[in-house]
C-alpha cells in the first residue's frame, strides 16, 4: 500500500494536499489561491487513483492515504515555522482522519472485490434478463478477470436461446471455473446466438478437456463449446520476428528454406494443419497475367489442363502461378500452400502480352473467361494508375463477383496511395500490398488502407518458378498477390461456401498487424486463416 | 510534353527503367529507354506523350517517348 505513495496520482495528491493545507493555515500569510489550486489538484487526482487501482473504493483509499501524507507534511512545516507541535496540530488530526479513512476504504475494496470496476456487466445482465444468481456469478467473474485469464485457458460456451447459465454453473464451479457473458453488448434481440455465448475461465488446463466433454453432453442447455484460442497474437509470433520460420519446415521441397515468406505468413505452420485435411474439392485459382509455363516441373501436376494460356515468354505469370499453387511436399523446387497438390488447381489466362503489358479490354476479357470457366479466385498481379474509374473493368469485376468469384489484385508499386490504381481500387476487390521480412511495408508498395479490402503479404525477394524449369526471385506487389490468392483457394477448397466478404473478414481478423498496418493492413497468417475456414475456431471480435 | 528528370532502375517485377521528373512524377516509358541512357541517376530531357494500358509494373504513368537526350547534371 505504501509503495503507491510514489506513483504519479499520489504525488499529485500529496502536492495538492500540501498546497491546500499550507494555503489555508491560520496565519497572516494565508493564500486562498494556493488552497484553491491544491483543492483542484486533489480532486483531479481522484480519477487517476481510480484508474490506477481499478476501483472506486481502492482509488479513494489511495487518495486518502496520499492526502494524509500531504497533510502530515504541512503539519511538519507548520511545526517547524512555529517552533513547536502546536502550529500543525489541526493538520495532524486531519492526516490521521485521512489515514483511518484510507484503511477503511482499503478493507472495503477488498471485501467488495472491486465491484465498481465493471459497470457494463450488471447493465448487460439486466438487459439479458439474467437471474440474481447469474448476475452475481457474472459480476464475480468480471471482478477477477485478470486472475481468471492468467491461470488457465478459457472456453466459449453457447447456450440455447431459452437456456439459462444457472443450469450449468454448478458444473463449471465444480471445475474451478467462472462464467461471464462473452459479448455483453449484444442482447438477445440483437443476436440470439452471440448473446448466449459465455466465456468460462479459471479452469486448470488439465481439467479443460474433461469439462468440454461434460459440457457437450449437456445437450438440453449447451449448443456449442469451443476453446477460446487466441488468433493472430499467439506467443509463437514473437519468435517469428527473429526466426525465419515460425516452425520447423515440414515440406520436403528443397528450395523452401530460401522462402522467408513461409515464416512471415505462417505458411509453414499451415502445412502442419493442411497435411491432415481432406478438402471438399480442389479450388481453381485463375492467374490473369502473361501466361504460365504449364510444363514446369513444380506446377505441371497442379495446372488446370484446359487453361487457355499454357506458355509464358515473359515469366511473370509463371512466377505468380508458383506462389499461388506450386505442388508442395513433392520433393521438387519450392513450396506454396498447395500441400500434396490436393487443394488448388492453377488456371492461366493471358490478360497481358509477352512484354508484360495489355489493355483494359484484354484484362476484362480474361476476367470474364476465368469467371465463365468456373474460377474460385481471380488473381491479378497487374494494374495501372487511372484518374477515373474504368467502367469496363469495373463491370467485368462485378460480373465475376456476382457469380461468387473472389477477386484479388495487387495494390501497385509506386509507394503511393492505391486509391487511383485499377483494378485494386474497385469496390470489393481484395487489394494486396507488400511487406518485407520484418513485416514492414515494402519501400515500393502502394498503401491500400484507403480501399475497401486491404491486406498485406510478403513481396520482397520472393522465390518462385521461372519458365523452362528454372527458379528465381522477384519483388513487387505482384508477388504478394498470388500468396493471398493461393490462401483463399485453399480456404475455398476446405469450405466452398465461403463468400468473398467472409473470406476477407477471416484474412483480416486472423492477420497480424505489423508496424505499418495502418498503411497496408494486416499481414495474412495462413495457419489461423485455414483453421477458421475449417470451422475449428471462433474469431472473437 | 517536355520533361526533365533522372533515370531510375526499378528492381521490381523483373526490373524496368523509369524516369522521375524534377516535379517528382514517375513516368514509365512503355518502350523502354535507349541502352545508352540506361544508367540510374542519368539526367535527361525527354519529349513524352501519355500512353495507356495495363501492366505488371504498376509503377508510374505509362508514356511513349518521342525524343530523349542526356543533359548536364545542372541542366
Amino acid at each position: 500500500m505504501l509503495h503507491s505513495l510514489l506513483s504519479l496520482p499520489s504525488l499529485i495528491t500529496i502536492a495538492g494536499a500540501v498546497m491546500l493545507g499550507y494555503g489555508a493555515r491560520r496565519t497572516s500569510r494565508r493564500s486562498p489561491v494556493a488552497s484553491l489550486l491544491g483543492f483542484v489538484l486533489v480532486v483531479a487526482s481522484l480519477p487517476m487513483h481510480v484508474s490506477a487501482t481499478h476501483g472506486l473504493l481502492a482509488g479513494g483509499s489511495s487518495l486518502l492515504l496520499s492526502a494524509a501524507a500531504g497533510l502530515g507534511i504541512v503539519a511538519l512545516l507548520l511545526n517547524r515555522d512555529s517552533g513547536g507541535a502546536k502550529g500543525g496540530r489541526q493538520f495532524i488530526v486531519l492526516a490521521l482522519a485521512s489515514l483511518v479513512g484510507s484503511v477503511l476504504l482499503f478493507f472495503g475494496s477488498s471485501l467488495f472485490g472491486g465491484s465498481s470496476i465493471h459497470h457494463g456487466a450488471p447493465h448487460a445482465t439486466e438487459d439479458a434478463g439474467l437471474s440474481a444468481s447469474q448476475t452475481q456469478a457474472v459480476e464475480t467473474a468480471n471482478a477477477v478477470e485478470t486472475v481468471a485469464t492468467a491461470d488457465g485457458e478459457s472456453l466459449l460456451v453457447e447456450l440455447g436461446p431459452d437456456d439459462n447459465i444457472d443450469e450449468i454453473l454448478p458444473l463449471i464451479a465444480e471445475y474451478g471455473g467462472r462464467a461471464e457473458r462473452a459479448f455483453p453488448t449484444v442482447s438477445l434481440t440483437d443476436d440470439e446466438d452471440l448473446s448466449q455465448v459465455f466465456m468460462v475461465s479459471g479452469v486448470k488446463k488439465d481439467l479443460l478437456l474433461k469439462l468440454i466433454d461434460l459440457l457437450r453432453k449437456q445437450i438440453e442447455d449447451v449448443d456449442n463449446v469451443e476453446i477460446n484460442e487466441p488468433i493472430g497474437l499467439e506467443p509463437v509470433d514473437v519468435e517469428t520476428t527473429t526466426d525465419k520460420f515460425s516452425s520447423p519446415l515440414l515440406t520436403n521441397d528443397p528450395l523452401a528454406s530460401q522462402q522467408w515468406s513461409l515464416g512471415v505468413a505462417r505458411v509453414d505452420a499451415a502445412h502442419r494443419i493442411l497435411k491432415d485435411i481432406t478438402p471438399v474439392r480442389k479450388a481453381v485459382v485463375a492467374i490473369l497475367d502473361t501466361g504460365v509455363d504449364a510444363a514446369h516441373e513444380d506446377i505441371v501436376s497442379s495446372f488446370l489442363k484446359e487453361s487457355p494460356a499454357t506458355s509464358d515468354i515473359h515469366g511473370h505469370g509463371t512466377h505468380c502461378a508458383g506462389i499461388a499453387g506450386a505442388a508442395t511436399n513433392n520433393g521438387k523446387g519450392m513450396a506454396s500452400l498447395n500441400w500434396d497438390g490436393k487443394f488448388v488447381e492453377v488456371a492461366s489466362y493471358a490478360a497481358l502480352g509477352d512484354t508484360g503489358m495489355g489493355t483494359v479490354e484484354t484484362m476484362a476479357q480474361a476476367i470474364i473467361d476465368a469467371t465463365t470457366d468456373g474460377a474460385d479466385v481471380i488473381s491479378m498481379s497487374l494494374g495501372e494508375f487511372s484518374l477515373f474509374p474504368v467502367k469496363v473493368v469495373t463491370d467485368a469485376v462485378e460480373f465475376a463477383q456476382k457469380r461468387g468469384v473472389i477477386v484479388v489484385a495487387a495494390a501497385g508499386n509506386s509507394n503511393r496511395d492505391a486509391k487511383m490504381h485499377i483494378p485494386s481500387n474497385i469496390d470489393g476487390v481484395i487489394a494486396v500490398a507488400a511487406v518485407d521480412e520484418n513485416n514492414r511495408k515494402a519501400s515500393f508498395s502502394n498503401t491500400n488502407t484507403s480501399l475497401s479490402r486491404p491486406i498485406a503479404a510478403p513481396g520482397v525477394n520472393i522465390l518462385s518458378l521461372e519458365p523452362n524449369g528454372k527458379y528465381g526471385k522477384k519483388s513487387g506487389t505482384s508477388m504478394a498477390t498470388p500468396l493471398v490468392s493461393g490462401l483463399i483457394g485453399v480456404m475455398r477448397a476446405i469450405n466452398p461456401e465461403l463468400t468473398a466478404e467472409q473470406v476477407y473478414t477471416i484474412l483480416e481478423e486472423t492477420g497480424r498487424s505489423g508496424p505499418d498496418a495502418a498503411k497496408v493492413g494486416s499481414t495474412i497468417q495462413a495457419d489461423a486463416a485455414v483453421r477458421v475456414a475449417a470451422g475449428n475456431i471462433v474469431v472473437r471480435s | 510534353m517536355v520533361v526533365k528528370g533522372k533515370v531510375t532502375y526499378n528492381d521490381l517485377e523483373g526490373g524496368f527503367w523509369g524516369i522521375v521528373t524534377d516535379e517528382d512524377e514517375q513516368l514509365r516509358p512503355v518502350d523502354g529507354l535507349p541502352t545508352s541512357l540506361q544508367r540510374a541517376g542519368c539526367r535527361i530531357e525527354a519529349d513524352v506523350e501519355p500512353s495507356s494500358g495495363i501492366s505488371i509494373f504498376m509503377w508510374g504513368r505509362p508514356v511513349k517517348v518521342r525524343s530523349i537526350r542526356q543533359i548536364e547534371s545542372n541542366g
